[in-house]
């Protein structure tokens, strides 16, 4: 089973969306504060396969903490993918900011 | 059920980003290693110069920037998939017309570098660091001795190999 941490401050919004995975199948941690997500990721010894953050895409705050998690992760080839969602449209800025940190961006519909 | 569609994009989201990682995982990143001065009608022929590698990755064609002599290692690699050692290597290169004969079919004639098996491992570091330098740059987490990978034989002698898919393209 995918493992995913999903990490979003918005409690009844991230049971919602690990509800969601959890149908499809995906086994879900959630984290609500960045602090935690790094900590999940240093201490967990099967680790995950897909990093899921929701960012409101308005602050230099969202990308210190994309920043953070990156330096959690050990690299190598087999290492977590970063999935960065956005509850609103932003603009492709956003979107490219995201890609330059290695992360794929999706927008909720 | 029907509420919760708005988060469907995630899940594409996700199925995208586990198929980019298990290519990563069985092949490697993507490589383009391009030649010049090749004759139409052939590939690969000595006379060949070996321009640059891009490293390939989301749509982007990112430049290595790599020495002849790095360019030369890097190429050996990638065509010549076995471990091998440095003395190998050292063999391969004089042995093979393609390296001897490099960039022979410019005006300027033949451009060739001949690498000693005592810098090898120079070489192999060069080529990591430059690897390390563009995989920090567009964030992604790989290590990029996964990528251009030593291992130590049963005679404890070092024996590198590249893991990683790669094209050749002709210009």
């Amino acid at each position: 089973m995918t493992r995913v941490l999903l990490i979003d401050s918005d409690q009844t919004h991230a049971y919602d969306v690990g509800a969601y995975l959890e149908s499809w199948h995906y086994s879900v941690n959630i984290c609500h504060d960045n602090k935690d997500a790094v900590d999940a990721l240093r201490t967990d010894r099967t680790g995950f396969e897909v990093l899921l953050i929701y960012i409101s895409g308005d602050h230099h705050e969202d990308w210190a903490k994309l920043d953070s998690l990156q330096r959690a992760i050990k690299p190598g080839l087999s290492g977590p993918g970063i999935l960065c969602v956005l509850r609103a449209d932003k603009g492709p800025n956003v979107i490219l900011m995201a890609e330059r940190k290695g992360a794929r961006c999706v927008i909720e519909e | 059920m029907l509420s919760r569609s708005k988060f469907l994009p995630v899940i594409r989201g996700i199925e995208l980003l586990l198929a980019e990682k298990r290519n990563l995982a069985a092949l490697g990143p993507h490589f383009k290693i391009i030649h010049r001065f090749w004759v139409p009608g052939t590939i690969c022929l000595p006379g060949e110069e070996i321009l640059t590698a891009l490293w390939v990755f989301r749509g982007r064609e990112i430049p290595l920037r790599l020495s002849l002599s790095s360019l030369i290692l890097f190429d050996l690699l990638a065509r010549c998939r076995l471990p091998q050692s440095a003395a190998q290597i050292e063999n391969a290169l004089r042995s093979n017309k393609f390296y001897s004969r490099h960039a022979a079919n410019g005006k300027a004639g033949s451009q060739t570098r001949m690498i000693k098996r005592r810098t090898v491992k120079v070489f192999i570091q060069r080529i990591r660091r430059e690897l390390e330098r563009n995989f920090r740059k567009y964030g992604v987490r790989i290590d990029p001795r996964a990528v251009l990978v030593s291992e130590m034989s049963d005679t404890n002698v070092a024996v590198y190999h590249l893991q990683a898919s790669v094209e050749w393209a002709h210009l």
